[in-house]
């Protein structure tokens, strides 16, 4: 009787065991760079032993350094271990997690840690201490950042997790697909001017070099002689105050002395080639087109250190190594998209859609028949017709108008702009669903994704691109 | 410690293991040494004071058991009465006292009275010097002998799940229970169950539903300046829900960790709301304090065993003592006088509603008739609690003028209540919860049963279905964790 008790605790408690931990897999946190990418996620995810350069640091490094690059030119394994506002801490376990499976030959680390001592956003302490898997080393993250009263939450997860009820989207249940491959980078295109922010280069400037910043520079060190990889520090591009500079002036000093390399790209503007209309997303971030020269010029870096403390190693033919060759077709991708936005016509803009197999458009083509109607920067339905031409539309079934799929190469007509006629829905991927149906020329409800409206409102064209690599909706254009 | 605390759960896992697998001979010594360690939790200097009100109450019950003459024994307890309730005086109303002498003070003109000095009042300490009196009066009367082990005296009022906010126990049902701990069994696991079941009971009224009631009572509070009837009557009924949630759920927590160490404890709560006079809802609120008033003060002063005006004079001093013992404040003693008033009155309209009944004809053993009286005495005690939850005589006045004078009920319409801390979705948590309270209350009220007595006699898929949701529910919605400041219960504070 005791035995058959006894065997009822137990199954009660498995059982709360396996319900808890389903829950806390949709309630766990799931960013480091934001919006569900996670690149302790994109890390373990990673085959063993596969890794051959790392790089450390904040936002600066996810933006600044393209792992794609290394691996396009060299076949190069790399990865960026970085975490939005990444604090000394985070940093050194950071690291140590990344150790724990893999073991680069040289490792870049940022300094930009080291101009704060506690985060200014408490988005980024949880970014920084909740991402990583449960383990002494998490415990320890925990114990050096987290006040003593937070230190529980921050080791149990659960007390500040659960409150996720209330924001729960469909990546806390599905896995979000760039973390199956993703090398840690941040792909964007975007760009601003910013030649009036220019950082401060002042290398008189001097602040005394805090405890704090000495200890983390010997653990650092400490580190890469006990596990033995080189260690490279950087300094990646941003708008340098005084004050940082006078913190960075002088632990470059102490580093040097340590005998370890330092790379401040702010003092190699000219040499690197950076172009501060294009390079630059914003003041505190390089741009892809920045990113692709900061990721070259440390390519050149590695070229110049001796064999015995790197050997460059081309990695293409590797099966284990798939996971580089996708995020290379990811960062190709976000580079096409990016080209899509800026297309000048229609004409352009169908062209280049024609010469990818990693987009799905949804097309609709609508015609009040009536052109004061439209605006005068609407195209005509005869511009139309031959811009649509490269995705295989024909004037025989492009009139009188209606709704398409174009999907790999392949031209897919789903409704025929009649009201009689059924809606059509298909799911576009396990999170988003489309249907498409005639309410009528510029009518509400025509193209719904999920439970928004992507009909045309005023533009006889309408063309909503879906992302096939990552599953998300990139946009709708209209012509 | 608090209950709602991960370091509390811990605490009581290795207590509960340790208790089953030590002998019976060390029991009471473990669970006295864990009471300690828990009320040391809280500040270890909490304990200059339990020590000394442990050593008078079992030093003067075991004087006056053995003083032959009655007069001796009448000091002994008059001297000890007289000290225990100095000591509550001292901690808790010193500075309510220093207050109003200042108040007339200013209203003579005068300097206030200076304070070199404020005292932090031990937690529960309202609780176990009752408990204490409560003893000492039963020896005093011969109505249970004195306890002859310190150890178990100590360990009666120090237990640790009834210390910091009750139910008050009585020394003839807790005491014999703790006597025979070395030589009782173990507690079977059906008992176990039916504490854990009660607990998560508890820890769900508290942290789902009182905490998340209070987040909604606390911004009406603090900005009645944009409020109107809707949001104060809304308030006021969240509130009644907060207060119940949270002391019940308390009580709940501390009599299912009792149930699984193998000890009784009185129910504390019994479906108040249900109750269809306000006599009948001090029968199912707070039960272990109203008996104590009853028993202790009450029926001393004469109770109902005299003339009419008599016993509405001891109606009155009794509530009013209860509105003081909850608090340091004229809010509370308003409060309680209220409670006295509404008895006071329903017994002398008594002829007139039976004259209404009989005039029109009231059907008064009718549902709809039981359902009236039920919601009545629901808002009468909803009223009373403004003044329980008002911090000053000021503030309750002031709600109750935004409630009776800015007439605006499309807030109801207009999304406005959710502008309080609680929007859509969370007040729709809190609105299921308390239909479940509600569900709960109403089965419990026909059964006479708590949670885990009802739920232990349900099939193992039913009860384990039952406890998981409320397990998942607790950690999921519950109120805690490092965004909230997870509240004390409030009847700690007392």
């Amino acid at each position: 009787m005791n035995k058959k008790k006894g065997l009822q605790v137990l199954c009660f408690i498995l059982l709360t065991a396996i319900l808890l931990t389903l829950v806390y897999r949709a309630l766990s946190w799931k960013d480091t760079t934001g919006n569900y990418i996670s690149s302790y996620d994109e890390l373990y995810h990673t085959p063993k032993d596969t890794v051959d350069v790392a790089f450390l640091g904040s936002s600066h490094c996810y933006a600044g350094i393209y792992p794609a690059v290394l691996w396009e030119d060299r076949g190069v394994t790399a990865f960026d271990m970085a975490v939005s506002g990444q604090d000394k801490d985070s940093c050194y376990h950071g690291l140590v997690e990344l150790l724990k499976t893999q073991h680069p030959q040289v490792v870049f680390a940022d300094l930009y840690a080291l101009t704060f001592e506690e985060h200014a956003f408490i988005g980024n302490v949880y970014r920084n201490l909740l991402s990583m898997r449960t383990s002494a080393n998490s415990v320890q993250l925990v114990t050096e950042y987290a006040d003593p009263k937070d230190r529980e939450d921050f080791m149990l997860r659960w007390p500040i997790v659960h409150t996720r009820y209330r924001e729960l989207q469909p990546y806390d249940f599905l896995n979000y697909p760039l973390n199956d491959f993703g090398r840690g980078a941040s792909y964007v295109w975007e760009h601003a001017d910013t030649s009036w922010n220019l950082p401060c280069t002042d290398e008189t400037l001097t602040a005394p070099l805090s405890d704090s910043n000495r200890r983390w520079v010997d653990r650092m060190t400490a580190l890469s002689d006990k596990k033995n990889f080189t260690l490279v520090f950087t300094l990646l591009p941003y708008d340098i105050s005084e004050e940082d500079r006078a913190i960075y002036n002088e632990v470059t000093k102490y580093i040097r002395k340590k005998g370890f390399d330092v790379i401040d790209f702010s003092l190699l503007e000219n040499e690197v080639g950076f172009d501060r209309t294009q390079d630059f997303r914003d003041s505190g971030h390089l741009s892809g087109f920045g990113a692709i020269k900061t990721t070259r010029y440390l390519e050149s870096y590695l070229d110049t250190l001796p064999s015995e403390r790197y050997l460059e190693v081309d990695r293409r033919l590797d099966a284990s190594c798939r996971q580089w060759d996708q995020d290379l077709q990811w960062m190709n991708q976000t580079k096409f998209r990016y080209a899509l936005d800026y297309a000048e016509s229609a004409q352009k803009f169908c062209q280049l859609l024609s010469e990818t197999t990693d987009i799905t458009a949804i097309l609709s083509l609508e015609d009040t028949g009536n052109e004061a109607a439209l605006p005068e920067s609407a195209s005509s339905f005869a511009d139309l017709l031959p811009a649509l031409k490269p995705l295989g539309f024909n004037t025989e079934i492009a009139a009188p108008g209606g709704k398409w799929l174009y999907r790999a190469g392949t031209l897919q007509k789903l409704h025929d702009n009649d009201k009689e006629e059924e809606a059509a829905s298909l799911d576009l991927s396990p999170a988003d669903s489309l249907r498409v149906q005639y309410n009528g020329d510029f009518a509400a409800g025509n193209v719904m994704i999920g439970l928004t409206d992507y009909s045309n409102r005023d533009r006889r064209l309408q063309i909503v691109l879906y992302d096939n690599i990552v599953n998300e909706l990139i946009g709708s254009y209209s012509f | 410690m608090q209950f709602q605390s991960a370091d509390f759960l811990l605490f009581f896992a290795i207590t509960v293991l340790l208790f089953r697998l030590i002998p019976g001979r060390l029991r009471k010594g473990w669970l006295l040494l864990c009471s300690l360690f828990f009320y040391l939790g809280f500040d270890p200097r909490f304990l200059l004071v339990l020590v000394p009100v442990i050593l008078i109450g079992y030093g003067a019950g075991r004087l006056i058991e053995h003083a032959a003459a009655p007069a001796v024994r009448k000091r002994i307890f008059s001297c000890a009465l007289v000290l225990l309730v100095l000591a509550l005086l001292v901690f808790k109303y010193t500075d309510f006292i220093l207050d109003n002498c200042d108040a007339v003070l200013a209203i003579l003109h005068r300097r206030p009275l200076s304070r070199g000095f404020s005292l932090l009042m031990p937690v529960g300490i309202s609780f176990y010097l009752f408990q204490t009196i409560g003893y000492l009066a039963d020896v005093y009367h011969e109505r249970f002998p004195a306890a002859r082990s310190l150890g178990s005296y100590a360990l009666f009022i120090s237990f640790f799940p009834q210390i910091t906010a009750g139910p008050i126990a009585r020394a003839e049902r807790l005491l014999p229970q703790i006597e025979h701990l070395p030589d009782s069994q173990r507690p079977p696991l059906s008992r176990v169950f039916s504490g854990f079941s009660l607990m998560l009971w508890g820890f769900f009224m508290k942290m789902v539903l009182s905490d998340r009631a209070g987040i909604f009572v606390d911004n009406v509070w603090q900005n009645l300046f944009a409020c109107g009837t809707t949001e104060t009557c809304t308030a006021a009924l969240a509130f009644s829900l907060q207060i119940y949630a949270d002391f019940a759920g308390y009580s709940a927590i501390a009599i299912g960790a009792a149930r699984i160490l193998g000890i009784d404890l009185d129910a504390n709560f019994r479906s108040p709301y249900l109750a269809g006079s306000i006599a009948g809802f001090w029968h199912r609120w707070h039960i272990s304090l109203s008996t104590w008033l009853r028993d202790y003060l009450y029926i001393p002063l004469g109770g109902s065993r005299c003339s009419r005006l008599c016993k509405y004079r001891n109606i009155l001093i009794t509530f009013l003592v209860s509105g003081l013992w909850h608090g340091p404040s004229w809010t509370f003693v308003i409060w309680g006088g209220l409670h006295g008033l509404y008895q006071v009155l329903g017994d002398l309209l008594k002829p007139l509603r039976a004259k209404f009944c009989r005039l029109f004809v009231v059907r008064q053993e009718a549902f709809s008739f039981r359902l009236l009286k039920v919601l009545r005495t629901f808002l009468l005690t909803s009223f009373a609690w403004i003044f329980f939850r008002a911090g000053s005589l000021s503030g309750a006045v002031y709600f109750l003028n935004r409630m009776f004078t800015r007439w605006n009920p499309w807030v109801f319409f207009n999304e406005g209540l959710y502008a309080f801390g609680l929007d859509r979705q969370e007040f729709g948590i809190l609105t299921l919860g308390a239909i479940l309270l509600l569900a709960f209350d109403l089965i419990s009220a026909k059964k006479k049963k708590d949670f885990g007595e009802l739920l232990v006699t349900q099939n193992l898929w039913f009860r384990w279905a039952l406890c998981l949701a409320l397990i998942l529910l607790i950690l999921t919605v519950g109120e805690y964790g490092i965004d909230f400041s997870s509240s004390q219960f409030i009847y700690a504070g007392f």
